[in-house]
């Protein structure tokens, strides 16, 4: 199994989480004597290997490991754990287990763990199949889980499709709890900001919640965080359907990382020489994209454009050093130094074919260009003839449907819904080249608002670009100076309200905000209080009496209701290393959201 | 909830034929009079009239394509998306078939070449394509 993520460099304690995550994992695998057999819920198996590594569990008497299914129980064990997410369908696969099992006449004691807390609708379940009674339930109160030094997430990966399509909002409440748990050890975050309907929502609960128990205390009196900024996906879906242009972008794109790593054809990493060795070696690997590698670090926020440059500069160095050494006599310190600056020869080795493969196999590719062209016209609001007949000629040839679907809602989007009579054709084409299965889909999409048709409103798209400089000309990739530099001339809606939010505050764009969905506001917390009306002044200016240690970095939560994207996340970490307004006191940023979204339109969107 | 339910059937019917697909020539019966249903449901309500269509057009193209079946006796028709099927057909030689599929589902001219360019490279029928 893979490392677990280093957080030594995170700006709070995020190793406090994970500490507290494994030691509650280890209290559930203790509570239950002896050997047993652990049944996860399969959405849980990445997310938890973040946590903790295999050994522990098995340092703590799991005999074995399974993946929740429908098959009967394949162990001799008498302790049978299941740790799973709340969701029906799997009490249905459990209660299964347990019937076959009451067959059988074995007796076997079932422990189920829910994570983060169990519904009432999943107790429910259990007791309609007559199994609540066989069953011990408990909680796995884990919300947040670190996917790196700056990035946390609650990974739902069905609570925005649940919120939006479904109008189930428990997702809402766990988002709540979760910031509610970082206030309890990190303490009170003094400024709050929203943005859209989910995101003032939670807003709501946060204030509830403290409410509910006024007398407790958070951390130790001092807020190591100063802001959070809440924003609903739903404010901006333009930026999820742009190809993504990082380094870490484009390897989503292509390869999908997941949980902080992608599974690679064994071929691409080990190079060519290794691979026609075993010409069968079609084995997957996983390779780990997080801090921990250096050089990674380095290149994921990059514009992919100029990682080819960085690379080869750095290779060229290596060369000389290697030159000097090969032809000069050097002191035993000298080759010491040289020695270690190999140290970075694996990763180098693998990032270079990594980089390579990506460029061969999809960027320099015609398809692709046509694609980030088509983006680039959609993205700049013009032209509507031109891109619904490029995207009506995909579906003719029957393009990868998810490329299509991207552009069709981006078109939507950025020209205020289609036109009545290309809303009807296109879903007639896309159903007939596709297949019917997808009017479920297709009419999920139209419930979230992602594909409408236009209705008299004047479309706010160039109103948006004009008021928040979405579109930058002359960006220089390899020196950028505006976030813009993640799409290559478009900067990400999403991230350009949270930079306003922290230099100027959003006052100064109050009408454009108005022209986004759902309402914005900004309020203060206190360690005795909620203040309200909301205080004036943005976060930035404000910190003299918010509890900041002076010298001390300020720190900000970017929290994505409904999930973010890779490019988004390297356009924060660029914000971050930025901010001007505040020379004194750079802040830092921590991006926390529901999930990185995979492709903007996921498989769950099917159901 | 009309909607919901007409959802449901709608996935019902797939389910369906997924867990008889294993059989050879299954009944269409059930399945065709679930999207019926379904399709009614759409029609009731106002706004949904692209739905009740294309439910309609689905249960059209289950008939066409069980009849397929029974006359080439492969079962490779059922399920699949209306281009697929002409694609199919093309590739089979089955051109009056094609047609007809062109006519029932208005398929545009520029969709229908293309289609039929894609089918006659795919089975390098080079003399074929000449002709085109």
């Amino acid at each position: 199994m893979a490392q677990l993520p280093n957080l030594d460099n995170a700006p709070i304690n995020l190793s406090l989480l994970r500490e507290k995550a494994q030691e509650d994992l280890i209290d559930i695998l203790d509570t239950l004597r002896g050997r047993k057999v652990l049944y996860l819920d399969p959405k849980l198996s990445g997310p938890l290997a973040l946590i903790a590594q295999t050994s522990l569990l098995k340092e703590h008497g799991v005999e074995n490991l399974f993946h929740l299914s429908a098959e009967p129980v394949q162990s001799e064990c008498e302790n049978v754990l299941y740790l799973v997410r709340p969701r029906i369908s799997l009490m249905k696969g459990i209660a299964e287990q347990i019937k076959h099992d009451k067959e059988l006449r074995v007796q076997k004691s079932y422990f189920i763990y829910f994570m983060p807390r169990c519904t009432r609708v999943c107790q429910k379940v259990l007791e309609d199949e007559q199994v609540l009674d066989d069953v011990t339930t408990g909680e796995f109160p884990l919300h947040f889980i670190p996917f790196d030094e700056d990035v946390l997430s609650l990974e739902l990966d069905t609570a925005y499709k649940d919120y939006r399509v479904d109008g189930d909002s428990s997702g809402l409440w766990y988002v709540a709890r979760a910031i509610t748990n970082l206030q309890l050890s990190f303490g009170i975050i003094p400024n709050v900001k929203a943005k859209g309907k989910a995101a003032s929502q939670v807003s709501d609960m946060l204030k509830h919640m403290r409410q509910e128990y006024p007398g407790t205390t958070y951390g130790t009196g001092i807020s190591e965080i100063d802001t959070v900024v809440l924003i609903d996906r739903h404010v901006d879906m333009v930026t999820p359907m742009c190809s993504q242009l990082t380094y870490e972008g484009l390897l989503d794109e292509f390869l999908h990382i997941n949980n902080g790593a992608a599974e690679v054809d064994s071929s691409i990493v080990l190079g060519s020489a290794q691979a026609t060795k075993k010409p069968q070696s079609d084995k997957k690997i996983k390779v780990p994209l997080n801090s921990s590698d250096k050089l990674y670090r380095e290149l994921r926020d990059l514009n992919f454009g100029v990682v080819g440059q960085v690379l080869q500069r750095k290779t060229t160095t290596m060369k000389n050093d290697y030159a000097e050494v090969t032809t000069m006599n050097q002191s035993v310190s000298e080759l010491k130094d040289f020695v270690k600056k190999l140290n970075i020869l694996p990763e180098m080795t693998r990032h270079v074919s990594l980089a390579q493969h990506l460029s061969a196999t999809y960027t320099n590719k015609q398809s692709f260009l046509d694609q980030l062209h088509i983006e680039q016209t959609l993205v700049e609001g013009v032209n509507y003839d031109v891109t619904s007949a490029h995207v009506q000629t995909m579906i003719y040839k029957q393009d990868p449907l998810i490329s299509v679907l991207r552009l069709l809602i981006m078109l939507s989007l950025t020209s205020g819904g289609l036109k009545q009579k290309d809303f009807d054709n296109f879903r007639r084409e896309l159903l007939h080249s596709y297949g019917f299965e997808y009017l479920i889909l297709l009419s999920n999409l139209e419930k979230a608002g992602l594909l409408k048709k236009q209705e008299g409103r004047n479309n706010v798209w160039p109103h948006l670009i004009k008021a928040l400089k979405l579109v930058v000309e002359d960006v220089d990739d390899a020196n950028p100076n505006d976030i813009a530099y993640v799409f290559s001339g478009y900067a990400p809606l999403s991230v350009r309200i949270v930079e306003i939010a922290l230099k100027r505050g959003w006052r100064s764009i109050e009408a454009a905000l108005k022209l986004l969905p759902g309402p914005h506001l900004e309020w203060s917390q206190t360690n005795e209080s909620v203040v309200e009306p909301p205080q004036e002044t943005s976060g930035l200016e404000r910190q003299e009496n918010g509890g900041v240690g002076d010298g001390r970095r300020l720190l900000v939560l970017v929290m994505f209701i409904g999930g973010v994207t890779f490019a988004e996340i390297s356009a924060l970490r660029f914000l971050s290393a930025q901010v001007p307004t505040c020379p004194s006191r750079p802040c830092r940023m921590i991006v926390i959201n529901f999930n990185i979204v995979d492709l903007g339109v996921g498989d769950e969107w099917q159901a | 909830t009309m909607l919901r339910e007409s959802w449901e059937l709608v996935r019902r019917a797939k389910k369906q034929s997924r867990e008889l697909g294993v059989l050879q020539h299954v009944p269409l019966g059930p399945r065709v009079s679930l999207l019926e249903k379904a399709q009614k449901r759409y029609a009731d309500t106002k706004d949904h009239q692209l739905e009740a269509n294309s439910v309609g057009e689905h249960v059209k193209l289950l008939k066409f394509q069980h009849g397929l079946e029974t006359t080439t006796g492969k079962a490779i028709f059922v399920d699949s998306s209306v281009s697929d099927t002409i694609c199919t057909c093309l590739s089979m030689g089955l051109y009056a078939d094609a047609e007809k599929l062109r006519s029932i589902f208005k398929v545009p001219i520029e969709r229908f070449y293309l289609l039929k360019i894609k089918a006659l490279s795919a089975t390098y029928n080079w003399p074929a394509l000449e002709k085109f």
